[in-house]
């Protein structure tokens, strides 16, 4: 069994990566590609550590989730390509988005 | 002799599936070609779910690479291919930001470094603990509201991301 500490070091250095990703680019795209890096990272955890517990509910909610990720990016992609048919740019310095 | 490489090779298999998952990762976040970055995400997909088969969660390694690297990553290229894939080369968005992510990564490793001793870990083998029969089971008896809302869900994000991509003609003739 691989130690639970290792597979968090990783676990978070894959958040990280993802979350300077997020930081870093301004293209919506690429940010999207981040999120779902930090979500890889979220997704091993829940694995993981289903398997320690050996419990059903780590496996079903995994699956749940992994319908709900689907579903988020499923959304933000046709947001995306909505957006790209009117402003012509995923930019989004270019875009004026309010909070 | 054999058997000793063998059990070493198993034994680093999971390492280098987490290494091979970090490099693609920061290929997917340094790499200016948006396809390439999109073809890293797949691979971190398609090697998230050979770490979950080693971790003995072979069923949940296949949802993963079916849902993720066959589904997902398709329609992700597609996007990527529909639009504007010249993206504007600016490395740096901006340095608060990049701080905020230190700052948040740093945090967590700390959180790690007190609590990691508490962990326990116990000797349970990497083999799977359920079959598809008990998930199926579970999912219908003991989870079937969430299971339906969750279809709910999908159908009606089916209609609403066709609504939202489709080409509006009103504001072409605009």
């Amino acid at each position: 069994m691989i130690p639970a500490e290792h597979v968090l070091i990783f676990s978070i250095l894959l958040f990280a990566i993802g979350l300077c990703g997020l930081c870093s680019r301004p293209h919506a795209l690429r940010m999207l590609i981040s999120i779902e890096i930090m979500i890889s990272a979220a997704f091993i955890n829940i694995v993981y550590f289903s398997g320690i517990h050996q419990n059903l509910e780590g496996p079903v909610f995994f699956l749940f989730l992994i319908a709900l990720s689907a579903v988020s990016a499923v959304t933000g992609l046709s947001i995306f390509i909505s957006a790209h048919q009117t402003r012509k740019s995923l930019n989004t310095e270019d875009s004026n988005l309010k909070w | 002799m054999n058997l000793d490489i063998m059990s070493h090779g198993v034994a680093l298999l999971p390492y280098a599936l987490m290494a091979s998952i970090v490099a693609f990762a920061i290929g997917a976040i340094v790499l200016n070609d948006l396809m390439r970055a999109a073809f890293c995400l797949g691979a971190i997909w398609i090697l998230s779910g050979l770490f979950f088969m080693v971790l003995g969660q072979e069923m949940l390694g296949v949802f993963q690479i079916i849902i993720y690297a066959g589904a997902v990553l398709s329609l992700l290229l597609f996007s990527v291919m529909l639009t504007d894939i010249s993206e504007k080369i600016s490395s740096l968005q901006s340095l608060p930001l990049l701080g905020f992510a230190t700052a948040v990564s740093s945090g967590l490793v700390l959180v790690l470094i007190k609590f990691s001793s508490g962990i326990t870990v116990s000797d349970a083998h990497q083999k799977a603990f359920y079959s598809i029969q008990d998930l199926g089971k579970s999912l219908v008896q003991n989870y079937a509201f969430p299971f339906e809302w969750i279809s709910i869900t999908l159908v009606a994000v089916m209609v609403s991301a066709l609504t939202l991509a489709r080409k509006d003609q009103n504001r072409d003739s605009r």
